[in-house]
């Protein structure tokens, strides 16, 4: 038996000798951090507690057991990964759920500490290993964060995206959409993804684009405009921009675009008049 | 042989032409010929294209829809362009220049899509 084997061995034997007062440190302080904040119920602390140790039972009896396609590794860092999860989405802190994995890692340690008899060597084997195990165990929960954080940062995104970008259907066939802010190129695709479905579905024959809110315009986002309204023409409605402040007209000018076919408003109410007209509608005031 | 395209005579003047499968924009001289004659015959007023079926414009079939549209012109007939799909569209708009011809979003008087 190698030096690895037998450090797994004496870990698996000392586990089954103390896997009652382990299993029951683990699941109080388990309930001292997760309980008390009601970020876990009891019997969820009681059976992660447990499931933790039968499964880094199971870890220390396989072969080579921080392989990372050894099965029984993957399991646990996956189970681990899944409390990390549920705790971050119940609100809890990763802090707090790291210190516990540490605390994990001290908890069998100190196990290893009481047997004076244990050579210095075989000592040294075991803590490597151990450093190495939670060491895997943190990274998976630090994934687990990441990807949790990201996921959020995308919502987030896409939720900033889908309210600065209200496409409105203010009568029958006529849309307004408000730019807010700057228009990237993922941004204009978001746009134009739904102004495009919103003009097929509603049979739109008017869009009227308002850059009263667009912040600073470069010759970037000049292009983006002007490929918008392309689009908008493609397939079959007229696009009516307003809004045009002097800084927007001078970067669309210098361009070298033809503007011509550009339909153009000082404000979103002429642009409104100009899509009714277009489209024979007439707005009047009812005579008192 | 059955043509990969239909002609149909929606009345006064107008006229709908619906690509088919099989319609091959590198040889757009036969179709253009035959689409020209009964446009020529029924002294037709417009022309609409009908693009809901045509999932991708590339530059190839970009240049077929502005010989079509040019034919048109030389018959004294408009050409408009009607039910490009949104993806179609968005495409379109990044890498070809405005269309020399108009668009609708649908032939005037049908039916919903």
């Amino acid at each position: 038996m190698g030096q690895d084997a037998s450090v797994q061995a004496d870990l698996i034997a000392q586990l089954q000798v103390k896997i009652g007062s382990l299993t029951e440190t683990i699941e109080k302080r388990g309930r001292d951090i997760f309980g008390d904040k009601n970020l876990m119920s009891l019997e969820e602390i009681t059976d992660a507690s447990v499931e933790f140790l039968e499964l880094l039972v199971v870890v220390l009896g396989s072969p080579d057991p921080l392989a990372h396609d050894n099965p029984a590794f993957t399991a646990l860092t996956r189970f681990i990964g899944e409390i990390a999860q549920q705790i971050l989405v119940r609100g809890g802190d990763m802090d707090e759920f790291l210190r516990y994995i540490l605390f994990l890692q001290r908890l069998f340690l100190e196990s290893i500490e009481e047997h004076a008899d244990m050579s210095f060597g075989r000592a040294r084997a075991l803590l490597t290993f151990l450093a190495d195990l939670f060491n895997e165990l943190m990274l998976a929960v630090f994934h687990i964060y990441l990807g949790e954080r990201e996921q959020t940062i995308r919502a987030q995104q896409d939720e900033l995206a889908q309210a600065s970008t209200p496409i409105t259907t203010i009568w029958d066939g006529v849309l307004t959409l408000p730019i807010i802010g700057s228009l990237d190129s993922q941004r204009t695709m978001i746009v134009m993804e739904r102004l495009l479905t919103k003009i097929e579905t509603d049979r739109a024959r008017a869009v009227v684009m308002d850059l009263t809110g667009v912040r600073a315009v470069d010759s970037q986002i000049a292009h983006h405009l002007i490929q918008m309204m392309r689009a908008v023409r493609l397939m079959g409605a007229t696009a009516i921009v307003t809004g045009i402040r002097p800084d927007i007209a001078r970067a669309l000018t210098s361009l070298d675009i033809e503007l011509t076919d550009m339909v153009t408003r000082a404000t979103l109410a002429d642009g409104l008049k100009e899509a009714f007209r277009r489209m024979n509608i007439e707005v009047r005031e009812r005579p008192a | 042989m059955k043509r990969p395209w239909h002609l149909t005579r929606l009345g006064a003047g107008l006229w709908l032409f619906e690509p088919g499968e099989g319609l091959d924009p590198g040889a757009a001289g036969d179709t253009i010929e035959a689409v020209s004659a009964a446009l020529l015959q029924d002294r037709a007023t417009c022309l609409y294209y009908d693009a809901r079926a045509v999932a991708v414009i590339d530059p190839l079939y970009w240049a077929w829809l502005r010989q079509l549209a040019r034919a048109c012109a030389l018959l004294g007939a408009s050409f408009v362009l009607v039910h490009v799909r949104p993806e179609t569209a968005y495409a379109l708009s990044r890498h070809c220049p405005p269309p020399p011809f108009a668009c609708a979003g649908s032939v005037p008087g049908s039916a919903p899509r």
